[in-house]
């Protein structure tokens, strides 16, 4: 968890018009958490590194490094012991194969896979659920 | 850089190495700090959490290799997320020019050595670069 009591979030996502849905969408429903962006996986990796989110959205088919990138640095990271944060990865992803899904499901870092284009009210849900925001529930 | 509590990281999969270049940074620099990893991503995990002055990198790596080490690290250094600037020295097998040549002008990369590695040329530039 963050430093400050303030949670943050990190969006890592190549298509700036998605990109902004999501932050549009997460900066209302939670106004003072703070936002990172990133628009490639290794952006993000560094933000993710650097900064310590409580939460990543994660797209998975991007150019060059997908996202499993992230998911194989988080992996190494958590079953080593060598990282001193754990943040909770929400992996976006409009891979159909049912085997597909259910090994990015087994990866360690991965807290929820969620289908493309992004059903907004799961979103909120799970963005509770994984923050813990029981007071937001109810 | 001081020679007093500097911090390396070794990103080597074979371990025999990793003991060899270990045992040589401690033989020179008694006081100093390893870090070891066994492929690019615990390297890059360790690079961040230990912030290292001096990284020795290989380059083919099974799970994740030294090329995607420096495209992490240059993207952070692009997009100014990473402030500090270690010096990279990449320890190779690779034997063509050109792909030696790539490498040498990546971010943060100092130094190009080949294995195996011969250890007078790496003492050269520490002693150089550490006093």
């Amino acid at each position: 968890m963050n430093a400050h009591s303030t949670k943050s979030i990190l969006v890592i996502e190549d298509e700036p018009v998605t990109r902004t849905l999501y932050v549009n969408y997460i900066s209302k429903l939670v106004p003072d958490f703070h936002l990172y962006e990133a628009d490639n996986v290794l952006e993000g990796a560094c933000l993710c590194f650097e900064k310590h989110p409580d939460l990543i959205l994660l797209d998975i088919i991007m150019p060059d490094y997908g996202g499993e990138l992230l998911l194989d640095l988080m992996e190494e990271g958590i079953s080593k012991d060598i990282l001193s944060f754990s943040p909770k990865i929400i992996v976006i992803s409009s891979i159909e194969s049912a085997e597909e899904l259910m090994t990015l499901t087994k990866k360690i870092a991965v807290a929820s896979v969620i289908p493309k284009p992004l059903p907004f009210d799961t979103l909120e849900e799970l963005i509770k659920i994984h923050l813990q925001m029981n007071e937001l529930i109810n | 850089m001081k020679k007093n509590n500097i911090r390396f990281l070794i990103v080597e999969d074979d371990e025999m190495i990793r003991i060899i270049h270990k045992d040589f940074l401690e033989e020179l620099f008694p006081d100093c700090k390893i870090f070891e990893a066994a492929n690019a991503a615990q390297g890059i995990c360790l690079y961040f959490e230990c912030r290292p002055h001096l990284i020795l990198l290989d380059m083919m790596m099974p799970l994740m290799g030294g090329e995607t080490f420096l495209d992490i690290l240059e993207e952070g250094h692009r997009t100014k997320i990473l402030k500090e600037k270690p010096k990279i020295v990449i320890v190779t097998a690779i034997k063509d020019v050109k792909e030696l040549m790539e490498i040498g002008k990546r971010f943060s990369v100092e130094a190009v050595i080949s294995k195996p590695l011969v250890q007078s040329q790496l003492k050269a530039l520490l002693e150089d670069w550490i006093s």
